[in-house]
């Protein structure tokens, strides 16, 4: 439902651009701290998937031009950020991250410690 | 803020330690035409260690606005010659430099990792920051100054 947390004991997607020429995540595979960091456009909301109400072919959109990552919620709350499901018209399972700050570098870096690639 | 190195030159044999020496003195908010040039021997000569970054670099610099296409503009070529500068800097004292990538702000980031540490510096168009996340304790960001990097981040990072 739009506006409720979503549950701890679920996961996150997280789509970042990355086409073969441009794969800019670490040499593990994993995400760079860039891959979560606020832009002013995203008006305080770190656009996601839950994993539970979609596919991974789905949340990626383009498997050429992006990669995706994971993240389970318990990781966000545990850095005192919130998980909100906000369904849109086309993508029932959007959500987003709360409680960033567009001038907050440590958050970004936590969130991708926390993730793992998994397309 | 402007800075740094727009070339690099070919100098005598230098301790390495002189080198750095050369670099820290540099005020990086002095306008460039007051900036003591740097001389350094080629990328390819010294960058070795660092190599694989400076091919990433070198992506990062053929970026055009909306490289991602959501909008984010381009790193600065300024920006891009400080990442240089410091994957440089790196190599000459034995520092791997874990990754670089670009950000949607226009910045470069610089991963240095050790263990479960690491410490990123921020290149922003109109800021510099370093972020230490350490393996327990509290994570820090503040603002990054050139001086800082070897004596006190580095330092930090292989405590």
């Amino acid at each position: 439902m739009k506006g409720q947390n979503v549950s701890l004991l679920y996961t996150l997607y997280r789509r970042a651009y990355g086409s073969p020429a441009r794969k800019f995540c670490n040499p593990d595979g994993s995400a760079t701290s860039r891959v979560f960091k606020l832009r002013e456009i995203d008006n305080g909301a770190l656009s996601v998937d839950v994993k539970e109400l979609t596919t991974q072919e789905k949340a990626i959109v383009d498997k050429a031009r992006f990669m995706l990552f994971e993240i389970p919620v318990s990781s966000i709350l545990k850095i005192n950020l919130s998980a909100i499901h906000d369904p849109l018209p086309n993508n029932d399972a959007h959500a987003f991250i709360g409680g960033l700050d567009i001038d907050d570098d440590i958050k970004p870096s936590q969130l991708a410690k926390a993730s793992k690639k998994v397309l | 803020m402007s800075y740094l190195i727009n070339s690099y030159s070919p100098t005598a044999e230098l301790p390495k330690t002189d080198q750095f020496k050369t670099f820290t003195s540099f005020n990086i908010d002095q306008p460039l035409d007051s900036f003591v040039s740097i001389t350094f021997r080629t990328e390819d000569e010294f960058g070795g260690l660092n190599s694989r970054i400076f091919e990433t670099v070198s992506k990062i610099a053929e970026l055009t606005n909306n490289w991602d296409e959501e909008g984010s503009p381009a790193p600065s070529p300024d920006n891009i010659q400080f990442a240089k500068a410091i994957a440089l800097f790196m190599s000459a004292f034995g520092q791997e430099i874990y990754n670089v990538a670009p950000g949607p702000h226009g910045e470069i980031l610089i991963d240095f990792r050790s263990q479960s540490k690491s410490l990123e510096i921020l290149l922003y168009n109109d800021k510099m920051r370093y972020v230490k996340l350490p393996d327990v304790g509290t994570p820090e960001q503040g603002k990054f100054t050139i001086d800082l990097l070897y004596t006190d981040l580095i330092a930090w990072l292989n405590s």
